[in-house]
């Protein structure tokens, strides 16, 4: 099954890599306000997150857009904007719930995570791992872990196994 | 005390850091070896005894101690394994760090 | 008339006021890495100009440290009061900004310190730098006063002053709060100074986010003197690379090279508090001041017990390592603390060299000195030596007015810690800074002051180790471990590999002299293009020996602006801005003499750690001897002046404001 763009924001660095590369494959430039994805920081309580087109099953901006413009790509399950029909009306910005749709602002045309046809470059760069792609059946196993380890710990401490 | 072929059994103190200390979840171990035993005869038991980084720190290749880690004995830096062992040396196994 | 007389000409040319140069549509010609702006900005004239950065200097500096000592060196006129209107500060960001590897969002900070009279410049990461780069500016030069407190604010292409009145006493958490609420933008970046930079505390330093520093040589007293509270940018223009695709490759070869080394991938897990670990186990660690030479009961200060207060890593712009702790302090009587760090230097500040042995007591001193704006180090280094005059009678409780500084007593380091910042009781006089401070105690205090041409040393000990030895005593700024701390040094590497590294015979022993000024000498050309790039001093040979270097630099100047650079000739532009240091200094009065270590470095053996760092001192004819062939690699002449075909070869015998020898 097809891959999902999964956020573990615990694990987020605030290092704005997928940022500086994402703007750098899509527009050949640097400038994080003009990338897909965005880190939200909360400086002052150390919280990072990194926000993105969440490419939902019922997406939204789907739903809106009056030039049915959004379509879901066979091959990497991403929603994609045909640019031949978008005639930058924005109302999938103004309905997504994620903030995942982009008004460019050099260009004045919208702009959404792509998956990058497969080979997501936020994901390749980000060494803590706090943007994944993985399929669902490994998300779920993985989370599980994770959240079994912190049990773990607690049981091995109570039954005083060493 | 023995001379000769009579092996006594010495002990050296091993620090370990970073990595190594992550791994044995000891700051400081005693080893038990015999007399005439070198830095490489250390290395082995440890490396037996603990598996993972441990096994990585002789060089397959080359037999010297590898640049990915640092060895040092009584705090000279070591790279040879045939360095011949004392009663009550000091090793330290850990990473090269030493930036500001 | 030269390139460079040309060069500098234009620079001092009056031109157009700031605008914004990038509206309408940018063509993708060859300029287009090249629009970006230096701006003039006289605080006292309200007067702001900016202009393009013309290339030959590029070509010459690179950016960041580079350009700004180029600056320092033509604009600020020698014997001029630091603190005064006629100092200048320069902020630069490093010539690769904005590139996604190696921690590039490096911004270099610079003017004349008040505190040791010679080059005052500091290095600081986060995320200022980059955006100052998408506002358009990649270099600011600030002069003059303002007569009521301001903060400079920056955005697309323009410059303002605003009045900071109601900033002005705030700390530097909520000074840049305040600033993102005024603006109402929380992607403000700021640069900030505390009370200590406000009240002309001599080691003030400048902030941004929640602990990144221009920490060292009082920058935010000079920001102070200035009554600058702080410089606020919101860029969202475009960063242009010449060769965007091959850079992107480039950089995931960058981030991977670096992540492979166990030193990055123990750094992202540990921070910098993993280098203790080694250097306090073998004994190279100042311990009450530079009474001894290892922390017997530091072993609290490990890293391992941060763990307990850790709550996640942060990185800084373009940094795949990680290495600031985010922690949180529930449980001591100055909970809740939120803070990030400490870094190594801080372990030594609170720890080691004033006898503290709980972790905690570094945590709530960092977050201290992080509020009020002040030199972890300097502030370190002080309260060590204050507290070994103490023990010995040289001041005592009358002198301190009532704070004992016993060793270990974390409650007096806060208060004096406090004191400092807001210039009060004894803390007024260790604002002053080691100079004064020493002459003002007289009493033969200076013999006890770890300090080179003013400056604090690190906690390092020196004395088993030649080369930091000479490298912190030849530092442009004063006692310093980054110019040029060899760290590789440490770590036994085969003779054959340091001769390939360093281009001649380098002992692979670190108790040993032999080719250790060839090392210092080849370190300090490498860390000043590292800061004229604007990368983290992590990510190269500074920790990791096959960590990048020369050879990547190379190329990602190549990939990031077009300009092809040899190694050889990227070597040369390192000598370049550290033989224009050197000229600084000089033209202000240093010279060999002041090349030279504490007397306790030559006079006082270190008594434990491991066998082979004992009994060290520093050999007071080998170090000299090192002088003179570390003199000798520079192409300077036995006193440290630059001889006249070095100064030719590097294009710095023409300058309008040549440095003269009084003896010609």
């Amino acid at each position: 099954m097809q891959k999902i763009l999964f956020i573990d924001p615990e694990k987020c660095s605030g290092c704005r890599i997928c940022e500086s590369v994402c703007s750098l494959h899509h527009e050949k430039i640097c400038n994080p306000g003009r990338a897909r994805i965005h880190v939200v920081k909360w400086e002052t309580a150390g919280l990072y997150v990194p926000m993105v087109c969440q490419q939902c099953e019922t997406p939204l901006c789907e739903t809106v857009c009056p030039m049915h413009a959004i379509k879901r790509d066979a091959k990497t399950g991403a929603m994609l904007i045909d640019y031949d029909l978008c005639v930058g009306c924005k109302l999938c910005v103004m309905f997504c719930p994620f903030g995942g749709v982009n008004i460019d602002s050099k260009t004045g045309k919208v702009a959404k995570c792509d998956l990058c046809g497969g080979e997501p470059l936020c994901v390749k760069f980000c060494d803590p791992q706090a943007l994944q792609y993985l399929n669902a059946t490994t998300i779920n196993l993985r989370k599980r872990r994770a959240a079994a380890e912190k049990f773990s710990d607690l049981m091995k401490k109570l039954l005083a196994i060493a | 005390m023995a001379h000769g072929e009579e092996l006594m059994s010495i002990c050296v103190r091993v620090v370990l850091l970073a990595n190594f200390r992550e791994i044995v979840g000891k700051r400081e171990i005693i080893e038990e070896i015999d007399s005439n035993s070198t830095l490489g005869h250390v290395l082995d038991k440890l490396a037996k005894k603990y598996g993972r980084d441990f096994q990585k720190i002789v060089d397959q290749k080359t037999g010297v101690i590898s640049s990915e880690f640092l060895v040092s004995v009584n705090g000279r830096i070591a790279r040879d394994t045939g360095i011949k062992l004392k009663n009550d040396d000091v090793l330290m196994l850990t990473i090269p760090a030493g930036g500001g | 008339m030269s390139l460079l007389q040309d060069q500098i000409s234009h620079f001092l040319a009056p031109s157009r006021p700031a605008q914004n140069p990038w509206f309408g549509k940018g063509v993708a010609d060859e300029t287009m890495v090249w629009r970006r702006r230096i701006a003039y900005i006289d605080l006292t004239t309200k007067k702001i100009v900016a202009k393009p950065i013309p290339k030959q200097v590029r070509q010459l500096y690179l950016g960041g440290r580079g350009i700004d000592m180029y600056l320092l060196y033509n604009h600020v006129k020698p014997k001029v009061d630091p603190l005064s209107p006629e100092n200048m500060l320069f902020v630069g960001t490093g010539l690769l900004c904005g590139v996604p590897a190696l921690g590039s969002g490096r911004c270099d900070i610079a003017a004349k310190s008040p505190l040791t009279g010679c080059v005052g410049d500091s290095n600081i990461g986060g995320f200022f730098g980059p955006e100052l780069r998408l506002a358009g500016f990649d270099h600011l030069v600030i002069s003059g006063k303002t007569e009521k407190p301001a903060y400079l604010w920056i955005s697309d292409g323009s410059i303002e002053i605003r009045d900071a009145s109601h900033l002005w006493g705030k700390d530097t958490f909520e000074t840049q709060e305040m600033i993102r609420d005024d603006n109402k933008d929380e992607e403000v970046k700021c640069l900030a100074i505390g009370v200590a930079g406000e009240n002309l505390v001599r080691f003030a330093n400048v902030r941004s986010g929640m602990k990144n520093s221009a920490g060292r040589t009082g920058m935010g007293c000079v920001m102070g003197s200035k009554n600058l509270k702080a410089i606020a940018v919101r860029g969202t223009m475009d960063i242009e690379f010449s060769h965007p695709d091959e850079l992107l490759d480039y950089c995931k070869e960058m981030n991977d090279m670096i992540m492979n080394t166990r030193w990055a991938r123990a750094q992202s897990k540990w921070g910098t508090l993993i280098i203790y670990s080694n250097t306090n186990t073998t004994g190279l660690i100042r311990t009450r001041n530079f009474q001894l030479n290892r922390f017997e009961e530091g072993e609290d200060l490990e890293p391992e017990n941060m763990d307990r207060y850790t709550i996640g890593m942060s990185g800084c712009y373009g940094c795949a390592v990680h290495c600031r702790h985010r922690y949180v302090l529930r449980e001591s009587p100055h909970a809740p603390i939120f803070a990030e760090g400490p870094e190594y230097t801080s372990l030594g500040a609170f720890g080691t060299m004033v006898d503290c042995k709980k972790m905690e007591t570094i945590l709530v001193a960092n977050h201290l000195v992080n509020k009020y704006g002040l030199d972890t180090l300097e502030t370190g280094g002080l309260i060590a030596w204050a507290m070994e005059l103490y023990e010995k009678g040289i001041i005592d409780e009358k002198d301190t007015a009532g704070l004992k500084l016993e060793w270990g007593n974390e409650e007096a380091i806060f208060e004096l810690i406090r004191q400092i910042a807001h210039r009060e009781g004894f803390g007024n006089l260790l604002a002053e800074g080691f100079k004064t401070a020493i002459a003002k105690i007289g009493k033969g205090s200076d013999y006890y002051a770890i300090q080179v041409k003013g400056l604090s040393n690190l906690h390092s000990d020196e004395r088993p180790t030649p080369s930091f030895a000479l490298g912190i005593a030849t530092s442009t700024r004063g006692a310093d471990h980054l110019r040029s701390r060899p760290a590789i040094d440490l770590y036994g590497l085969p003779e054959k590999l340091l001769e390939e590294i360093y281009g001649a015979p380098v002992s692979s022993d670190y108790t040993s002299y032999e080719g250790k000024s060839r090392m210092v000498w080849w370190q300090e050309l490498l860390y000043a293009v590292t800061d004229a790039i604007g990368v983290c001093k992590f990510q190269t040979v500074f920790c990791a020996v096959h960590a990048p270097n020369w050879e990547e630099f190379k190329t990602l100047i190549q990939l990031a602006t077009g300009m092809g650079f040899t190694k050889a000739q990227l070597m040369e532009v390192g000598e370049r801005i550290y033989t224009i240091e050197r000229m600084f200094n000089l033209r202000e009065g240093f010279s060999r003499k002041d090349d030279a270590l504490p007397e306790r470095y030559f006079k006082e053996p270190t008594t434990i750690g491991f066998p082979v760092v004992r009994g060290k001192t520093i050999d007071r004819d080998r170090f000299e001897k090192m002088l003179d062939e570390y003199y000798a690699l520079h192409g300077w002449d036995e006193n440290g002046f630059p001889k006249k075909e070095t100064l030719e070869r590097l294009g710095l015998d023409k300058e309008p404001s040549h440095m003269v020898r009084e003896e010609e």
